[in-house]
């Protein structure tokens, strides 16, 4: 009885999170815009932002995702094949642009190619205001997932496998291997990898505000400033435009997420065990290749000086002032509060995600082996638990605004309220990393601990969570990191000052009018951002190094 | 000592066992003797309480349990892949079965499986052999009415098999452990066991 | 075991971090469980007459606490208003202009302001709407900036109808605000709307000069900040990271030339354009939420912002004219003398407003589509 409890309280906090208010939020969203969806849809191209949307943002997916590839696939190949002198601190610093939140992101890019920055003066490059910009964003963000990826298909192949294909007639040239063995080995993980990247490149919000410049809207910036979306009357138009959008941007994310499982399920996961048993030839490495992977190796790291650089300087000048009034509880952009906040909804997202997780986790897992209902349970509960994924950011957070405020006004004004976005966020990415360890843990460790005696709390305690240790840790570290970055429905939300989190502080320093210490304060605040998260992941790693078997 | 009545397990729509009954006698050791598939495991998983059947009983010194947890039958079970906890040290795994943990009695039960001093050693540092006899140790300080032992010396090779099988069978002897224990091996079988039962005799399944 | 001890020690500052703040809402000098005695909420925008210093000081003198909810901008304080109208989270709204008013009053949002210490206002304060259920706090007018650089008399001269702004001199070199996101957007457009339905030709209306626009290139951003500070040549964002400078015509307020001037030591190349009906006479008003929570500390509040202490100051704070005729924008410095003042601003009333916005938004958005 307990345990039929057990299994549905998971279901019944999604249902309550995040399926509840969609629904009520689409519901309302349909009673405010007056019009239906189809005739939404077709209303786009009437109007001014959303002329053309659609197609951009599907124009920008699909270019970040090919440059992405192009890039991240050599890498990946030099990565995977060779091995370089502190291949280790290579990898990592290859793979850290994929964990930079995305508006510390978008102030070092601002930074990088903006009008007076570095390479505008110095090399005359005109990047403002162009796709050409966000694409170079994009591509810096998820070469490091290709990497992560496929790196480690091509490292732990057994070498007798290409040995052996060298032999052969089919095997005897560089490019015969390279389709007959090598694309084979790779073209899954690469798949998976390119999936991911057009999603993210789809939903890209922060980048989008600020390195596109007036025009340029993707679906999800458009959708972003209605402030009377819902509001039934005055708010027609703005809850067509959301109601358009947000539909359209359900069905490509579905259709991602199908393509994705469907990857997955071929064999090969999508989250490969990255031992550091490696087959990775010694070859010395041309000229050409150290450079560039020198060249790559700046890549990474250039946005994020930038980042740094700039709070030391204030209108042009070196300066402390930035880093000093941030600190100061006076000036309107006192970072400590957001700090502490950024940081409270972080732990509290952790502390209720990865629990969460472990429950749905638990239940799909014992649930999806028996038959009849439970089975068909378990499937529905996978799917409820990852629906978040194939949400974007604002869409999350409208569902939020409009379907929770519907129940309750004063819910709008709870200091928790950008928490559940956050949870919501966060839980896929937890439940992605524990399920997949759950189903291939050796049931018999489990039947031992309860021939032994245990109570269903033992076997949980003493057995299942050691067992499991590494992979939750990392689902923690995943949550952590999802909380401490999340833009889009943080910045949708309700923000009274005292419960700012750092990326939406970041976002309002930089817009400021007339404080030219203001966007110097917004560099210290990615500053502080991206120092918090470097040293979680160096924490990630170190523990991922100690033998435990390493997933994404 | 123990009592299966008309135990019947099936696995998406095969059956498995069709209205096996056992019985075993109070202190005495019994080889279930069948080759792979034939459902020597099922039968034990379902005396133990992890595997669900629909009708039938089992009986632990005259009490009914097929209504309770694996956790309540006072049934231990050494597994196949032993299934000794990464995680814990020997002590570890040997004081998890015990209410109150007690480092003499590990100690105790460490001399008796010749494994003395092994308290703080690494799961995966031990020998075949050696996981083995901390396998039964742990099951015995759990002090289970019934023991089952689902195979736990297939795969030692044969010298050691026979000598662990004699070792094993005085341990349970001088403790008078009522135990069932699976294998394809006839030679074990003998060694081990007062009884063999053939899996043909009980189960009218087909293979 | 060393790796557990790293983790601990690491989770352990982290939590410790936040414990190390008050758990509870936050108020500006949060006391968390008791609702004080007096205390006022004011939803608003990031309006800059409302500073921490004139905050603390308005707690000082009166022992009313202040919790400021920031939005956006006056169309979020809009939004939020009616999202929470039947329940208000806010005793005072600051913010609402004469754009968005109708649309507030016919939502019943304030409740009426008969006891407000109400000083002599600016004829214009009172033009849109001269009720009970708001104040004025302070306005300002809504026109076209161009830089005196580019419009240096010989290659290119002022612009003497709107139609100018349509031609090839023009081509990308104006900069406007999305009337949808942007106050000062949404009131030129207004503007453009009375300007072509007066003019002479009366075959054409504002959607015709907006597709026109459209053809020519014009700039629009989301918000004024973007397009005075990075676009225009002719502010002061030419000191500011980001200038990119590429428009030399700007919508935004009349008297803007006159603050580049107060700051920049009585000298800017930016002039106002006061056309006829180009121009639009905006006001903010503060008013009491209907079912405010505490009507009586609101009102006081409510006098602080009509007060001599803020009214003085609200031309360099806020950078508009005060609603209390006896201040007005200062003479030093040539704030007052750069400031562009229209013969005759578009005649739109606040009910005229209300009732055709929609289909003139809607109409702006196909003209640019």
């Amino acid at each position: 009885m307990g345990k039929l409890v057990l299994h549905t309280v998971p279901a019944v906090l999604v249902i309550l999170l995040v399926i509840a208010p969609f629904i009520i939020a689409l519901i309302r969203l349909s009673e405010a815009s007056e019009v239906g969806i189809f005739e939404a849809i077709s209303n786009l191209d009437n109007r001014y932002q959303t002329n053309g949307a659609v197609g951009f943002t599907l124009k920008l997916s699909a270019i970040s995702t090919l440059s992405t590839v192009s890039i991240g696939l050599p890498l990946a190949w030099w990565m995977g094949r060779y091995h370089w002198p502190a291949h280790s601190i290579i990898r990592a610093i290859l793979t850290t642009p994929f964990v930079v939140p995305s508006m510390v992101a978008t102030i070092g890019f601002i930074s990088l190619l903006g009008p007076q920055s570095w390479l505008a003066e110095n090399f005359n490059l005109k990047l403002w205001h162009t796709m050409t910009a966000i694409v170079i964003a994009h591509t810096w963000y998820n070469v490091a997932l290709v990497v992560r990826l496929v790196e480690p298909a091509i490292a732990r192949l057994d070498p007798s496998l290409e040995e052996s294909a060298r032999l052969l007639p089919g095997g005897n040239k560089a490019w015969k291997r390279a389709l007959r063995l090598w694309w084979p080995v790779v073209r899954l993980n690469l798949a998976a990898a390119a999936t991911l990247t057009f999603v993210f490149s789809f939903t890209s919000f922060a980048l989008v505000r600020h390195l596109g410049g007036p025009g340029m809207y993707n679906m999800e910036r458009a959708m972003a400033e209605r402030p009377f979306t819902g509001i039934i009357g005055v708010g027609a138009v703005d809850s067509e435009i959301v109601l358009a959008f947000g539909v359209i941007q359900l069905v490509i994310l579905t259709a991602a997420l199908w393509l994705l499982t469907e990857f997955q399920q071929r064999g090969k996961t999508w989250l490969p065990l990255a031992t550091e048993k490696s087959t990775r030839l010694q070859l010395p490495k041309t000229k050409h290749q150290k450079l560039l992977m020198g060249s790559a190796l700046a890549a990474a790291t250039a946005p994020l000086y930038f980042t740094i650089k700039g709070s030391f300087s204030v209108a042009g000048n070196f300066s402390f002032e930035a880093w000093q009034t941030a600190f100061s509880s006076s000036h309107d952009f006192a970072l400590i509060q957001p700090l502490i906040n950024t940081l409270r909804f972080a732990i509290l997202t952790v502390i209720i995600a990865v629990p969460l997780a472990w429950l749905a986790a638990n239940s799909v897992s014992t649930l999806e082996n028996e038959k009849g209902w439970s089975a068909r349970y378990a499937r529905v509960l996978d799917v409820m638990v990852m629906a978040p994924f194939a949400l974007s950011a604002v869409m999350v957070g409208y569902g939020i605004l409009i379907g929770l405020s519907h129940l309750s006004n004063s819910l709008l004004l709870v200091w928790w309220l950008p928490l559940i976005a956050h949870l919501i966020i966060a839980l896929p990415f937890a439940m992605r990393v524990i399920l997949p360890a759950m189903r291939s843990l050796d049931p018999s460790y489990l039947e031992a601990a309860r021939t032994l005696g245990a109570s269903q709390l033992k076997v949980i305690f003493k057995v299942h969570i050691p067992l499991l240790r590494g992979p939750l840790i990392v689902a923690a570290i995943l949550a952590f990191a999802v909380s401490l970055g999340e833009f889009g429905a943080t910045w949708l939300l309700w923000n009274t000052p005292d419960w700012t989190t750092l990326p939406v502080l970041i976002d309002r320093a930089y817009s400021r009018p007339y404080d030219p210490i203001a966007r110097s304060i917004a560099h210290v605040a990615a500053s502080l951002l991206l120092i918090t998260t470097l040293t979680l992941f160096i924490t990630a790693e170190k523990f991922r190094m100690t033998g435990q078997e390493g997933e994404f | 000592m123990l009592e299966v009545k008309n135990a019947t397990v099936s696995f998406s729509g095969k059956l498995i066992l069709d209205a096996v009954n056992l019985s075993v006698g109070d202190s005495e050791i019994v080889a279930l003797l069948g080759p792979s598939g034939c459902g020597k495991t099922t039968l034990l998983r379902y005396i133990a309480g992890l595997e669900k059947g629909s009708g039938g009983e089992v009986l632990i010194a005259g009490k009914d349990v097929s209504n309770l947890p694996p956790e309540k039958r006072s049934v231990g079970m050494v597994f196949q892949n032993l299934a000794l906890f990464p995680h814990l040290d020997v002590a570890g795994n040997l004081a998890f079965g015990m209410v109150i943990p007690e480092a003499e009695k590990i100690a105790e039960m460490l001399g008796i499986v010749n494994l003395a001093g092994f308290q703080e050693r690494k799961i995966e540092t031990l020998s075949g052999g050696e996981g083995q006899r901390v396998a039964l140790a742990r099951s015995l300080l759990a002090e289970p009415t019934i023991l089952l032992l689902d195979e736990p010396l297939a795969s030692l090779d044969e010298d050691l098999k026979l000598a662990l099988a004699e070792d094993v069978r005085k341990i349970l002897k001088d403790r008078g452990i009522t135990a069932i224990h699976v294998t394809h091996d006839r030679q074990v079988a003998k060694k081990i066991s007062d009884r063999i039962i053939e899996m043909s005799e009980v189960t009218q399944a087909e293979d | 075991m060393k790796i557990n001890k790293t983790i601990w020690l690491t989770l352990t500052i982290l939590l410790a971090a936040p414990l190390s703040g008050c758990l509870g809402p936050g108020g500006n000098e949060g006391s968390d469980n008791s609702e004080p005695a007096y205390k006022v909420t004011v939803l608003t925008y990031d309006v800059f007459a409302l500073s921490d210093s004139m905050l603390s000081d308005f707690t000082n003198r009166t022992g009313i606490e202040v919790e400021i909810i920031k939005v956006d901008d006056s169309g979020t304080v809009l939004a939020r208003a009616l999202q929470t109208k039947d329940n208000p989270i806010a005793d005072v709204i600051v913010g609402i202009d004469n754009s968005f008013l109708q649309v507030a009053l016919d939502n019943e949002l304030f409740t009426n302001l008969y006891n407000a210490k109400i000083p002599e206002l600016h004829v214009e304060a009172t033009t849109p709407y001269s009720g009970n259920f708001v104040v004025p706090y302070d306005w300002g007018r809504v026109c076209i900036n161009y830089d005196t650089t580019f419009v240096d008399g010989e290659n290119v001269t002022a612009p003497t109808s709107l139609w100018d702004f349509t031609n090839d001199t023009w081509e990308g070199k104006v900069v406007v605000q999305n009337p949808r996101t942007s106050s000062p957007g949404r009131s030129f457009m207004l503007a453009t709307v009375d300007y072509f339905a007066n003019d002479a030709d009366d075959s054409t209306d504002f959607t015709d000069w907006w597709s026109a626009m459209k053809a020519n290139d014009v700039i629009v951003t989301d918000g004024w900040t973007e397009a005075y500070e990075t676009h225009y040549s002719g502010g002061y964002g030419q000191w500011y990271d980001g200038f990119v400078g590429n428009a030399n015509a700007v919508v935004s307020y009349c008297h803007s030339p006159g603050v580049e001037a107060f700051y920049g030591d009585n000298w800017t190349t930016s002039v106002a354009l006061t056309l006829d009906r180009a121009s639009f006479l905006q006001v903010e008003y503060a008013g009491i939420a209907k079912g405010a929570a505490h009507p009586i500390d609101a009102l006081v509040f409510i006098d602080e912002m009509l007060a001599t202490g803020v009214q003085s100051t609200i031309s360099t704070t806020n950078f508009m004219y005060p609603a209390d005729v006896n201040y007005t924008l200062p003479s030093e410095n040539g704030y007052l003398y750069h400031t562009g003042v229209p013969n005759q601003d578009s005649s739109l009333t606040a009910e005229e407003i209300g009732a055709g916005i929609d289909e003139w938004l809607n109409q702006w958005d196909s003209a640019m589509a």
